[in-house]
């Protein structure tokens, strides 16, 4: 097994920030942000919406695991595959590919196994508080003794001996006890057993068992002095377990390990950057639709907000790397793996949340979407007034005015829609798009934020909610795509 | 009825009920294959599950940081290293999962083990198979008879491995046999008992139509595993082997140290999800396209003609390799596969067993075998191949010289050992135990079928052949399968055509059965069906099969 993990790590593990786009190695999580922005922003693109949908269907339809995408559109597919549609006579079979199916059946036996177990647990939990009290009274009203007759009877006292003809042989070894193998007991029990089996509790550790702070947990730790040794509880193999998982068991719970608390600090991290980049990239949408709820301030300290947390991230991620396996001398193997693949996790988070966060807009980006937006609402009100012109005097001196707005409003792409032309977006130079990236679903992402660009700015409401849909569509299918890719190459397992 | 599908919900389940935190996942060699072939590592490892080991390493780290998802087996021996696990725990919880049906008196050993209180959930996922396509199965029990019954080991795992399949997918289905062979009839009869055992277990919403489970025997067709195949997949596993969707590449000269074993998972891999059916011919010219379309980016000018150039091409361009780490991968098996086809001139043989499978001209047939018998160039592998096909096909001819051609193969130096099986093959699969109609000799349906085909003239000589599994399934969905030869395992009878079919090949079944049923699923509407077998077969280990058998 050791073997097969050390294989993995080789595979599956790219360190570095590499752009997903293009491969390229950036140093640090900023690099990327900046270089992502820089070279493969969405560019302004030219063709005509329709034509590129049907592009984008067929791409999507070609594809082999269509039903990833969009469960109700397989879903209608693979009925049509079953010969369900109509149309006659050309009825096909159904690929295998795309069948789909809820998880299979699943028999839970919880509930008899937790009856169970608490039956025995109680017995245990019992047991273990018995011997609690008893070792309590033992430490503390114990030492130090100087007369072992003295500690004898007092111990006694606490915990009722066996009779000393109760038993021939000891129960652990089964050995017989003789003038040479003496009898002994444990003075948390009382039971019989011989001197091979003893185990024994330094007060030290029994203050540990009782008591699990730091301090005497440090303490416990310590070599035993042969003072200690002598004074230390004979204790028979039972209650030692019994006590030894009392005592893990509430160490666990009061200390964390430093990976732990660093791993949970990474989540949470990770939790809040998954909250506030949708918050950011609405900011930046209503800027780009010139929207006065925001400023650029706004979008600005959200940015640098979540840049913070990427670095935080990151930089925990790598502390974890840093941190020395507890057992340094047995097979730590594993523990490095861990400590690997969290951080291969962690670079993969970041590469793929800050495809997602939106390019900053700079002062001029601003200023031509206030420009535009401006223009706009002031055509937007002298078609109302022309249209309140109208209507006030239908019929007297209508016809020129009209004309003369209309013709006005031509050049500004947008009144001729009511003509039932239509939007279609403007300039988009698809071959820059090209260029900027072999991968097929890339360049269609690419093409539509363009479109969508436009859209939002030419205030084309439903066409930007259809771009929008699809560009959802297809970042689901591209994120598909890359994980199949990375798992491809990763391998499995070894 | 995707059968990938269904066992990788499953373990999406799991990974979800488990809760956030780092995970490891704690299987047994045999789930550790059944993940395996539903989930790549990087895929879990977005879900936080960082670590897999396997339940039998004694030896594993104390990390109570981390949470255990066990998923195994409910075997004795997992069952006993579990209670052990338990009793020391090395992870803080654990939520276990049994992927078939476990006794209550397990389940209360386990519990009694747990003082610590580590344990929060103990289920049945019945993820209890190898899901090789969405459609096909394999169980991974090989040599599952002896003197032509079962092995009752191999009988146990089937009939779990069975029901984990009908349990996953929620069929309760009725259940045919092929009557002419015992091992089916007592498959059949063994899963009808766990089902009423445990009625409730199968009480699922009753569809229209009942599901049906249809049970089959290698021995009925002794052929295709016995054809040299031309399909990427099925080529694969021929000619180099898949285990587990990995194939071992470290016997090929100058392989480099990454390529030494790759994967090949059409889950992951599009290039192969792709290509999985298409014929050899065909992948090369997909990878040319490939390689064409870098090479004008890239702006060289050098010709690409042969698989050759190809492999040199991918060496010389680290660019194209990283943009498409699956296409060098394709290219390497591709490469090696064309190099083994050459060597031993597999076109000719595969030709001649073509003819041998599909066509009734006996003197030209035995004609042919004999000159290829005195080529070097062959196998005696192939020789051998051929020679069972010869008894097979001809066993009762006339002019019958199967004893001439066993001469020849002594004469070639093929071992006694081998010899003696090309007989046990002809045992296995001859007229008397497949008890069916094999190649189409008495049906005159069948008759003009044949007369039809080569009427159109064959497309390609070296895919001729379609297993007998295919015609079984043609009568079926027609309601034609008679029932005298397959009977239904209780009274009740399914009236209407079937819906959902499972088929499962006692015996293993091959890639070229999961080709034929992928095409039935495609060209037939309203018809769904799956095929398993105890194991899929290349030529290697069906002689292994057969060898131990009978």
């Amino acid at each position: 097994m050791t073997s097969l993990l050390g294989r993995a790590e080789d595979a599956s593990v790219q360190e570095g920030f590499l752009c997903p786009v293009c491969l390229q190695n950036c140093d640090s999580i900023l690099q990327l942000q900046w270089h992502v922005e820089s070279t493969h922003n969405t560019g302004i693109l030219k063709s005509h919406v329709k034509d590129f949908f049907g592009k984008a269907k067929r791409f999507i339809r070609s594809g082999v695991d269509t039903d990833r995408l969009d469960g109700s559109l397989s879903h209608s597919q693979e009925h049509l595959d079953r010969g369900i549609s109509d149309d006659g006579d050309s009825y096909i079979g159904s690929d295998p590919f795309q069948w789909e199916n809820d998880l299979g059946h699943e028999r839970s036996h919880w509930e008899y196994f937790l009856t169970r177990r608490s039956q025995t647990i109680d017995k245990v939990v019992v047991e273990s508080n018995k011997l609690l009290l008893r070792l309590d009274k033992l430490v503390k009203q114990g030492p130090p003794w100087s007369d072992q007759n003295k500690r004898k009877a007092f111990e006694k006292k606490i915990v009722p001996w066996v009779e000393d003809s109760s038993s021939k042989f000891c129960r652990f070894c089964q050995e017989k006890f003789t003038l040479t193998n003496r009898k002994h007991h444990c003075r948390l029990c009382g039971k019989l057993l011989c001197n091979k089996c003893s185990f024994y509790m330094t007060y030290s550790y029994c203050e540990c068992v009782l008591n699990p702070t730091p301090s005497n947990i440090e303490a416990s730790k310590k070599e035993p002095t042969d003072e200690e040794i002598a004074h230390a509880l004979r204790v028979c193999k039972d209650c030692y377990d019994l006590m030894e998982n009392h005592k893990s068991r509430v160490q666990e719970e009061t200390s964390k390990p430093m990976v732990v608390q660093l791993y949970e600090k990474i989540s949470e991290v990770m939790e809040m950057v998954q909250k506030i980049i949708p918050d950011y990239n609405d900011v930046v949408e209503c800027l780009q639709n010139a929207g006065e709820n925001y400023t650029l301030e706004d979008a600005n300290t959200r940015r640098s907000k979540i840049l913070k947390m990427f670095d935080m991230i990151d930089s925990l991620s790598k502390k974890i790397l840093t941190l020395q396996p507890k057992d340094k001398a047995t097979n730590s193997a594993t523990t490095v793996a861990l400590y690997r693949r969290i951080r291969a996790n962690v670079v993969r988070f970041l590469q793929e949340t800050s495809l997602e966060l939106k390019p900053l807009p700079s002062e001029e980006d601003l200023k031509r979407w206030k420009d535009e937006r401006r223009t706009r609402r002031l055509e937007e009100e002298r078609k109302a007034r022309a249209q309140e012109e109208s209507k006030q005097k239908p019929k007297s001196s209508p016809v020129r005015t009209l004309t003369q707005e209309a013709l006005k409003m031509v050049p500004k792409t947008h009144g001729d829609e009511k003509v039932g032309k239509g939007w279609t977006p403007s300039s988009i130079d698809q071959a820059s798009v090209a260029a900027m990236t072999d991968d097929p679903l890339l360049q269609q992402m690419n093409i539509i934020s363009g479109y969508l660009n436009q859209a939002l700015q030419d205030g084309k409401w439903d066409e930007a909610n259809v771009l929008e849909e699809n560009l959802k569509l297809l970042q689901r299918e591209y994120r598909e795509q890359e994980k199949r890719k990375n798992a491809a190459v990763a391998g499995f397992y070894e | 009825m995707n059968v990938i599908q269904a066992v990788k919900l499953y373990v999406s389940k799991m990974i979800e009920d488990s809760g956030p935190g780092m995970k490891v996942l704690l299987m047994d060699k045999e789930t550790i294959s059944f993940v395996s072939m539903v989930y790549a590592q990087s895929e879990v490892l977005q879900k936080e599950v960082y670590l897999f080991e396997l339940i039998g390493n004694r030896n594993r780290e104390m990390m109570k940081h981390l949470r255990a998802i066990c998923f195994v087996r409910p075997t004795e021996e997992n069952i006993e290293l579990l209670k052990e696990e338990l009793t020391i725990p090395k992870y803080g919880v654990y939520f276990i999962y049994f992927s078939n049906v476990i006794s209550k008196s397990d389940v209360k050993t386990l519990a009694e083990a747990d003082a610590q209180e580590v344990v929060r959930e103990v289920q049945e996922f019945y993820g209890d198979y190898l899901a090789i396509s969405p459609h096909a199965f394999s169980l991974s029990v090989s040599n599952c008879s002896r003197h032509s019954n079962w092995k009752s080991d191999a009988l146990k795992r089937t009939c779990e491995g069975l029901t984990a399949v009908l349990l996953s997918l929620k069929k309760c289905p009725m259940i045919r046999y092929q009557n002419s062979s015992e091992m089916a009839k007592k498959l059949a009869e063994t899963i009808k008992q766990t089902i009423s055992r445990d009625t409730s277990l199968f009480d699922f919403r009753r569809t229209d139509v009942s599901p049906l489970l249809l049970i089959l025997d290698r021995r009925s067709d002794a052929v295709t595993p016995l054809l040299n195949q031309w399909t990427y997949q099925a080529m694969v596993h021929e000619l180099l082997g898949i285990k587990n969707n990995r194939i071992d590449l470290s016997g090929v000269p100058g392989i480099s140290k990454e390529l030494q074993e790759v994967v090949l998972s059409s889950e992951q891999d599009d290039f192969y999800a792709q290509n999985l059916y298409n014929n050899f011919g065909e992948i090369g010219a997909k990878i040319k396209e490939l390689m064409d379309e870098f090479q004008k980016k890239s702006q060289s000018q050098k010709k690409i003609e042969s698989i050759a150039d190809m492999k040199a091409f991918v060496e010389n361009y680290p660019q194209f390799k990283k943009m498409s780490g699956t296409v060098s991968k394709h290219v390497t098996v591709v490469g090696e596969l064309s190099r083994i086809v050459g060597l031993h001139n597999l076109l000719e043989v595969s030709e001649v067993e073509q003819e041998l499978a599909c066509q009734t001209d006996h003197n030209e047939a035995l004609k042919r075998i004999k000159e290829l018998l005195n080529k070097d160039k062959i196998r005696n592998l192939d020789a051998c191949r051929l020679v069972a096909l010869y008894g097979l096909r001809y066993e009762n001819h006339s002019n019958s010289n199967f004893v001439g051609l066993m001469d020849a193969l002594r004469k070639r130096g093929v071992n006694s050992d081998d010899l003696h099986l090309v007989r046990k093959i002809v045992e296995y699969g001859g007229e008397r135990s497949r008890g069916g109609d094999l190649f189409g000799q008495e049906n005159t349906i069948a008759k003009t079928k044949r007369f039809f085909k080569g009427l159109k003239g064959v497309e390609n000589i070296y895919t001729q052949h379609t297993p007998k599994v295919q015609d079984t399934l043609d009568q079926l969905l027609k309601s034609k399968l008679k029932e005298g030869a397959y009977p239904y395992v209780s009274s009740s009878q399914l009236k209407e055509r079937p819906q959902d079919v499972i088929v499962f090949v006692i015996g293993g079944i091959t890639y070229e059965e999961t080709l034929a049923i992928y095409n039935i699923n495609k060209a037939t509407p309203g018809v769904r069906i799956i095929i398993g077998g105890t194991t899929v077969h290349n030529f290697q280990s069906f002689k292994e099969e057969v060898s131990s058998g009978s």
